[in-house]
C-alpha cells in the first residue's frame, strides 16, 4: 500500500506522505462505524435521563447539572456567582485562547514530548486534572443539600449543620491577596532568571497571573473547608 | 458469480451511472487521488497526507469523531424536532410521548442525548491531544483559538439542549445558568458595580437571555432557537474555518 | 504634483508608518471601512444591544400581588411552603412573615428542614436561619422578605414586588 519508498541510506527523507484514499479514509470510516455502533448499543440499553415535570417551587435534592458542568457547580459553592459563574469561566476561556501566544517555546511542535516542554505540559495537565477532580467531587461526593459525603458514607438528610461562616478581616485579606500575587510573580522570576528572560515581562505576567489564579481557587477552597472562611476580601462592593 | 458481475457491469457501464460517478475503484495512484479530489465530501482531505497523521496513536481520532458526532446530533436532532414543540405546557408531554409512544422515538432521543455527552468527552480529549502534541504552535495558533471557541459552543449546545425537556433538570439549570448572567459585573443587576449602568431585573443581560424577568415561555423558545438553529449555524461556520485552516496551515501537525 | 505626492508618501511611511499618510487612497480606504463598521455596528447594536431586539417590551408574567388565605389557615409556630407562589409563610405566635423560596445565591428553591429549624438549598448548599438570615454556604445575603398585609376580607395578601426589611412582621 505504501507508495512512498523508504530507502535506507538516504540522508534526507522528505516525502513521507501516503495516499489519503484508502489509508486515512478507511480508518475514518471504521471509526465512524464503531462510534455509531457503540452509541446505538448504549442508547438501546440505557435510557436518557428524563426527570419529573419542572416544579418552580421545589428543586430536586440535590439538584445537579449534567456531569460536565459539575466542576463549575462545585466552584460556585466557594465563590460568589459573579466570580465563579462569570469571571472564572471567562478567565479559563481567555487563558485557553492565549495558550499559543503565551507558549513561545519552539520545541515540541507536532509530536509528543514531555522533556522539551515540562512547564507547559505540567501546567496544562494540572488544570485539566483539577477540572475533572472538581467534576468528580460534584458528581460523587455531594449529597442532599449539597453536603459533602465520602464515597463510603451513605447519603442522609441528617448530616450535622455546618458552623456559621465568617469573613477574614479586610486588612489581613488585602495583605494576603497582594502578598500571594506579588510573591507568586516576583519569587519565580528571581529564582529562575532564565525562565523569566525567555518569556519577557508581558508573557510572564500573564502566564503567572493565570496560574496563580488557578492555585488561588484551590487555596480559597481549602480555607473555606478548614477554617470556614467565607470571603478573603469582603467589601460592600465586591467580595472574593 | 458471473451473473452478479454482469449485473454490476450493466448498472455501471452506461451514461447515467458514469454521469454521476466519474471513476471506478481501480487501484491506481491516479484513481486514489481522484477518489479524494473529485468527491465533494472527501476533498476536505488532501489527496496525500503525512504518514504519521493517519496513525490512531498520534491523533486518537478525536477531532474526526467529534465532527462525526456533530453530524449525528444534527440528524437525530432534526428528527426529534418533528415531535417536539417548545411550549412550556407541551414540552414535557412531548418528551414523554417520544419516550413511550412515538415509534423509534425513545431510541432517537437516547442516542441524541448520549451522543451529546460523548461529544463533550471527545472534544475535551481532542483539546488534550492537540495540546500534548504542541499542535497549536506556529503556524497553527489561530486554529487553536477557533478550536477553543468550538469547545465553548459545544458546551452551550449541551446547556441549551438539556433544558428543552422542561423537566426538573432543565428548569433548574436555566434558573441557575441565567442567574449567573444576573451576577455579571456591570451588566447583570446583581453583579458588582451594576448600579453604575443602572441595571434592574427588567433591563439587564439576564432579561435579554430569558425574554422576561421570570423563567417562562419566552425563555424556553429562546433556548430552542439557540439550540436548534443559531448555535449550530455558528458552530458550522467555525468548523469550516477550523478544517480549512488545517489544510492551509500545512496539513496535520508533525515534527518539522 | 504627482511626484511630489509620491515623495511625501514614501517619506512619511519611512517616518511614522501608514496611519500618518493621508493620501487620497488611504483616506478612501479608511472612510470605506469606517462606514462599513458603522453600519454593521448600528445593525448589531439594534439586535443584540441594550433595549434592542432581545428586550421584549410587553411581558406576560404572573401578578406579584396575590392572596394566600385566612390567617387561621396557617398553624401556629409553623413554616408553610406555598410552592406555586414561591414563598414560605412563617407563623410564630401572632406574627406573620412572607419569606421568598428563592435562594439568594443562584435562585434555586430552598427547603425548610424542620428538625434543624433552618432553610437549606439543594443546589449549592446555602443555609439560612428561620428568620431568613444566611449563615453558611455561598449565599451572599438573607432571603427576601415580602410585604404581607391583611385585606378587607380578612385574607393575607402578599406582594412580591415589595421587599421589606427582615424585622418586618404582620401582627394579627
Amino acid at each position: 500500500m505504501e507508495v512512498s519508498e523508504e530507502k535506507k541510506g538516504l540522508v534526507e527523507f522528505k516525502d513521507d506522505k501516503v495516499f489519503t484514499w484508502p489509508t486515512l479514509v478507511a480508518k475514518e470510516f471504521l471509526a465512524a462505524i464503531l462510534v455509531t455502533v457503540g452509541l446505538l448499543f448504549y442508547s438501546y440499553v440505557v435510557d436518557a435521563p428524563l426527570r419529573e415535570l419542572s416544579n418552580p417551587g421545589q428543586a430536586e435534592n440535590p439538584a445537579k447539572a449534567p456531569w460536565y458542568f459539575l466542576g463549575l457547580q462545585e466552584a460556585l459553592v466557594y465563590f460568589d456567582p459573579w466570580f465563579a459563574g462569570v469571571v472564572l469561566p471567562t478567565l479559563i476561556i481567555v487563558g485557553l485562547i492565549l495558550i499559543p501566544y503565551l507558549d513561545n517555546n519552539p520545541k515540541g511542535n507536532g509530536y509528543y514530548t514531555f522533556k522539551e516542554r515540562k512547564f507547559a505540559v505540567t501546567v496544562f495537565a494540572l488544570g485539566y486534572i483539577y477540572w475533572y477532580v472538581l467534576i468528580y467531587i460534584g458528581t460523587a461526593l455531594r449529597g442532599p443539600f449539597w453536603a459533602f459525603f465520602w464515597p463510603w458514607e451513605k447519603w442522609t438528610h441528617d448530616f450535622p449543620t455546618p458552623p456559621p461562616l465568617h469573613n477574614m478581616p479586610l486588612p489581613l485579606g488585602i495583605v494576603l491577596m497582594m502578598g500571594f500575587y506579588f510573591g507568586g510573580l516576583v519569587l519565580p522570576a528571581m529564582m529562575n532568571r532564565d525562565f523569566f528572560n525567555k518569556m519577557g515581562i508581558v508573557r510572564y505576567v500573564l502566564i503567572m497571573g493565570l496560574l496563580l489564579t488557578m492555585i488561588g481557587t484551590v487555596i480559597k477552597m481549602v480555607l473555606r473547608l478548614s477554617f470556614s472562611i467565607k470571603y478573603i476580601i469582603a467589601t460592600p462592593w465586591i467580595n472574593i | 458469480m458471473k451473473l452478479i458481475s454482469d449485473l454490476i457491469k450493466k448498472i455501471t457501464d452506461n451514461e447515467i451511472w458514469k454521469s454521476v460517478f466519474r471513476h471506478g475503484y481501480a487501484d491506481t495512484p491516479r484513481n486514489r487521488v481522484l477518489q479524494i479530489i473529485s468527491n465533494i465530501w472527501l476533498h476536505i482531505h488532501p489527496p496525500k497526507v503525512r504518514k504519521h497523521g493517519t496513525k490512531i496513536r498520534f491523533t486518537w481520532c478525536m477531532g474526526g469523531i467529534t465532527f462525526f458526532l456533530f453530524l449525528f446530533e444534527t440528524i437525530t436532532g432534526i428528527l426529534l424536532m418533528f415531535y417536539y414543540v417548545p411550549d412550556v405546557n407541551r414540552a414535557y408531554a412531548d418528551m414523554v410521548d417520544l419516550m413511550y409512544v412515538v415509534p423509534f422515538g425513545r431510541f432517537l432521543r437516547n442516542s441524541h442525548r448520549w451522543g451529546a455527552h460523548a461529544m463533550v468527552i471527545t472534544v475535551s480529549v481532542h483539546m488534550l491531544r492537540v495540546f500534548l502534541t504542541g499542535s497549536y504552535k506556529p503556524p497553527r495558533q489561530f486554529n487553536w483559538v477557533i478550536g477553543v471557541t468550538l469547545l465553548v459552543l459545544t458546551l452551550l449546545l449541551s446547556f441549551t439542549g438539556y433544558l428543552l425537556p422542561w423537566d426538573q433538570l432543565g428548569y433548574w439549570a436555566i434558573t441557575v445558568g441565567t442567574n449567573m448572567a444576573r451576577a455579571t459585573p456591570l451588566l447583570g443587576h446583581e453583579g458588582p458595580f451594576a448600579y453604575i449602568l443602572g441595571m434592574r431585573a427588567d433591563n439587564d443581560i439576564r432579561f435579554a437571555l430569558l425574554g422576561g424577568t421570570t423563567i417562562g415561555a419566552p425563555a424556553l423558545l429562546r433556548a430552542y432557537v439557540w439550540h436548534c438553529i443559531a448555535i449550530p449555524v455558528i458552530a458550522s461556520a467555525l468548523m469550516m474555518m477550523h478544517f480549512w485552516r488545517i489544510r492551509k496551515d500545512g496539513g496535520i501537525s508533525g515534527p518539522l | 504634483m504627482e511626484t511630489k505626492d509620491k515623495n511625501k508618501c514614501s517619506t512619511s511611511e519611512k517616518e511614522g508608518g501608514i496611519w500618518f499618510t493621508v493620501s487620497r487612497r488611504n483616506f478612501l480606504t479608511l472612510a470605506g471601512w469606517a462606514m462599513f463598521l458603522a453600519t454593521l455596528g448600528a445593525y448589531v447594536s439594534q439586535i443584540l444591544g441594550y433595549k434592542g431586539f432581545f428586550y421584549p417590551k410587553v411581558l406576560f408574567e404572573p401578578s406579584p400581588r396575590f392572596a394566600v388565605g385566612n390567617p387561621n389557615a396557617f398553624p401556629e409556630n409553623s413554616v408553610t411552603t406555598l410552592k406555586a407562589r414561591k414563598i414560605f409563610v412563617v407563623h410564630d405566635g401572632n406574627s406573620f412573615k412572607a419569606i421568598s423560596v428563592v435562594c439568594q445565591h443562584l435562585g434555586c428553591a430552598v427547603e425548610f428542614s424542620k428538625e434543624k429549624n433552618i432553610f437549606e438549598c439543594p443546589c449549592h448548599g446555602s443555609k439560612y436561619y428561620r428568620n431568613g438570615v444566611n449563615f453558611a454556604g455561598p449565599a451572599p445575603r438573607p432571603l427576601n422578605h415580602f410585604e404581607i398585609v391583611l385585606d378587607d376580607a380578612g385574607k393575607l395578601v402578599v406582594d412580591t414586588s415589595k421587599i421589606v426589611p427582615l424585622e418586618t412582621e404582620l401582627i394579627v
